[in-house]
């Protein structure tokens, strides 16, 4: 175990890298500058360059920022006026890990229940249901389903609040457009799975032990279904970090993905780069926290370091 | 002719009767027809003897095996006749009268140990299950009687073992456990479909001497299915052989290895290998394939391979015919008329 932990931070370690290496090339690649949209003297531009140290070679450049990230010195923003990105970090975080975790507990429930009924279900009315939700769910992309959810449930019938961030009644609406997508995946792999399982030997077993049909769900099926749920929460982790740019836009939350659409847009280099680091890290984390998941439901998965 | 049709279920005392399977009846609807899995068959199993289902692949014995405890799939599956089991009739009994039933009353092991156990759940708790299931045991109690039983069945270190997961278990102690669990609620009934087929042959030996073993401490009825004649010689009071869904000889296990009566049994033993045989001897088989049982033939339904076949086998089904004390056979050539031609006509030459 200890093993195979190290051997993932290694791995980890240089995916990092190599992620900031070549957002920090293609960054660089786009034309302009972070300083070309204000109006500066030519005089003010070379010191603000020099200031900040662009008048050095890109590999000089390049050197200096690994340097300050490998002692967690993300900098400073081109753009806002004293703020470290570090700050932009911690201040925005928060609210979009929130509106995450929302978002997978909310979509993990919904979406395994959906499949379970539709897989319980075969072939009646309920199961068909349940394609629907999920076709329509993977059909939609987030930035129309909520848009449409702040038009029906906020504008036209006032139930919650079209946009912002001040309590649980301004989460609702942005939680469920982010779900939706999510909603779908999963329902369609549990539903899957479920149908899969039903028709394995040890469900017969436990079928000839005159277990109740619940028992054998709750017990036999459900842990043994999940298994795939669980490898793509991965992936599902990343759709929904994806999904919060778009989100946070469409509801004015103060959250991450803002910034990091906000700094694609100014080109604030130190922001891009610094976000794409967090978020590179964040990401390996969760599929770490996946792997292990997957250890602890199926006991056949040994985590080691070693090949077999 | 209804005098001929009575005997295939050589009626015993309603006491000793502890199942009685009646024109069972097995169907399955498919994209492709109506597979007729099981075609009316009658059977019936004495308390605490040991009766064996032989047969040779998609004859239908599994089938039987499931059906009597339901557990076949149902749509697209569909049963008729009657499965009377200590006089209830199993067929007309709603699921939830059946998981009284399942597991208590009749045990059941399956085929193929690598898959039948979970595979997320400690084969103690697997164990337990189904106790919490049937008896008003506490966890502790059930905890001591699982431990029990899988000493019972010979898992050397049950306590370790108790909490390992199946993966952690060969194809043999696997099999173990299922036994273990079948066994668990002492069932009257204990059905094994084919429970060696899976194992390889000194694993096989081990896990029959256990179910004799049992049978003999538990005073467990043991109805048996397989392919293996030897494991049959082994075990079996009475032996039923099917073919192509149904029953074409019944009787003492004995009786039907020394005198089988239908020429598919005779085929079939004659299939066995020999150790006293020399290099020279050919190993005997049985020419062509069992017929499409989407559209069972209309006469015998072995006609097509049997190098005894008469005219009279291709359009009318043999009824069952009595031979010896409680040797059955569904063959013409038992037909009083065919006897008789017998005696007149040299051997082999039927067919010409």
């Amino acid at each position: 175990m200890t093993r195979y932990i190290l051997k993932r931070f290694l791995i980890s370690l240089l995916t990092v890298w190599l992620l900031v290496s070549v957002v920090f090339v293609l960054v660089r690649l786009l034309p302009g500058d972070p300083f070309s949209s204000e109006k500066l003297t030519p005089a003010i531009r070379a010191n603000l360059e020099a200031y900040y140290g662009f008048d050095q070679p890109l590999h000089m450049q390049y050197f200096r920022y690994i340097g300050n990230l490998l002692r967690g010195d993300l900098g400073f923003s081109l753009k806002y006026q004293n703020m470290p990105v570090s700050k932009i970090i911690a201040d925005s975080f928060p609210y979009s890990a929130d509106l995450g975790i929302r978002t997978i507990l909310f979509a993990s429930l919904v979406g395994i229940s959906l499949g379970v009924i539709a897989g319980l279900n075969r072939g009646k009315p309920l199961e068909y249901l349940c394609i629907v939700i999920a076709v329509i769910g993977i059909s939609l992309p987030d930035f129309i389903t909520g848009s449409l959810l702040q038009y029906f449930f906020g504008l036209k019938l006032g139930w919650f609040p079209v946009a912002l961030w001040r309590g649980f009644r301004y989460t609702v609406l942005p939680t469920l457009a982010l779900s939706f997508y999510t909603i779908a995946l999963l329902s369609r792999i549990m539903r899957t799975s479920m149908l899969d399982v039903t028709g394995q030997d040890y469900i017969r077993t436990a079928r000839a032990k005159g277990l109740s049909t619940f028992r054998i769900v709750w017990r036999h099926q459900l842990r043994n279904a999940i298994l795939p749920v669980v490898t793509v929460l991965g992936p599902i982790t990343a759709a929904i970090l994806t999904g919060t740019f778009v989100i946070e836009s469409i509801y004015a939350i103060p959250g991450m993905g803002k910034f990091y659409v906000l700094g694609v847009q100014n080109l604030d280099y130190t922001v891009i780069l610094g976000l794409t680091a967090f978020y590179g890290i964040f990401l390996i984390a969760a599929n770490f926290v996946v792997d292990i998941l997957y250890g602890i439901i199926d006991p056949r998965i040994a985590l080691t370091g070693r090949r077999n | 002719m209804t005098a001929m049709n009575t005997p295939l279920t050589t009626t015993a005392s309603s006491e000793d009767c502890l199942l009685a399977v009646r024109n069972l009846r097995v169907d399955f609807t498919t994209y492709g027809g109506t597979v007729r899995a099981v075609r009316d068959i009658s059977f019936h199993l004495n308390r605490g003897e040991c009766m064996a289902i032989v047969g040779e692949s998609g004859c239908g014995k599994s089938v039987t095996a499931l059906s009597i405890l339901k557990l076949i799939p149902m749509p697209p599956g569909k049963m008729s006749g009657s499965i009377l089991f200590k006089g209830t009739d199993l067929v007309s009994l709603s699921e939830r009268e059946m998981n009284r039933i399942r597991g208590r009353e009749i045990g059941m092991v399956f085929q193929d140990p690598m898959t039948s156990l979970n595979p997320t759940m400690p084969i103690g708790q697997q164990v337990e299950e189904i106790l919490a299931q049937h008896t008003p045991l506490s966890g502790k109690e059930r905890r001591r009687q699982a431990l029990d039983i899988l000493r019972l069945v010979d898992i050397p270190e049950a306590e370790r073992r108790y909490g390992q997961y199946p993966h952690a278990f060969s194809g043999g102690m696997r099999q173990r456990v299922l036994i273990a669990m079948a066994i668990a609620c002492r069932p009257s009934l204990l059905i094994a479909d084919e429970p060696t087929t899976a194992l390889d042959v000194t694993i096989q030996a081990q896990i029959l001497e256990l179910v004799v073993s049992l049978r003999k401490s538990l005073g467990t009825t043991v109805l048996l299915i397989t392919h293996d004649l030897g494991v049959v010689a082994k075990m079996a009071d009475r032996i039923a052989v099917f073919y192509a869904g149904q029953i074409v000889e019944t009787g003492e296990c004995r009786d039907i290895f020394r005198n089988p009566a239908h020429p598919y049994t005779q085929a079939l033993l004659s299939s066995i290998p020999r150790i006293d045989a020399t290099r020279a001897t050919k190993l005997a088989s049985i020419a062509g394939t069992p017929p499409d049982l989407f559209s069972p033939p209309r006469g015998c339904a072995f006609f097509a391979r049997c190098t005894k076949a008469m005219r009279v086998c291709a359009t009318l089904p043999p009824p069952p015919l009595q031979r010896a004390k409680g040797q059955v056979a569904s063959c013409w050539l038992h037909h009083s008329l065919a006897e008789a031609r017998q005696k007149t006509v040299p051997e082999g030459a039927e067919r010409q």
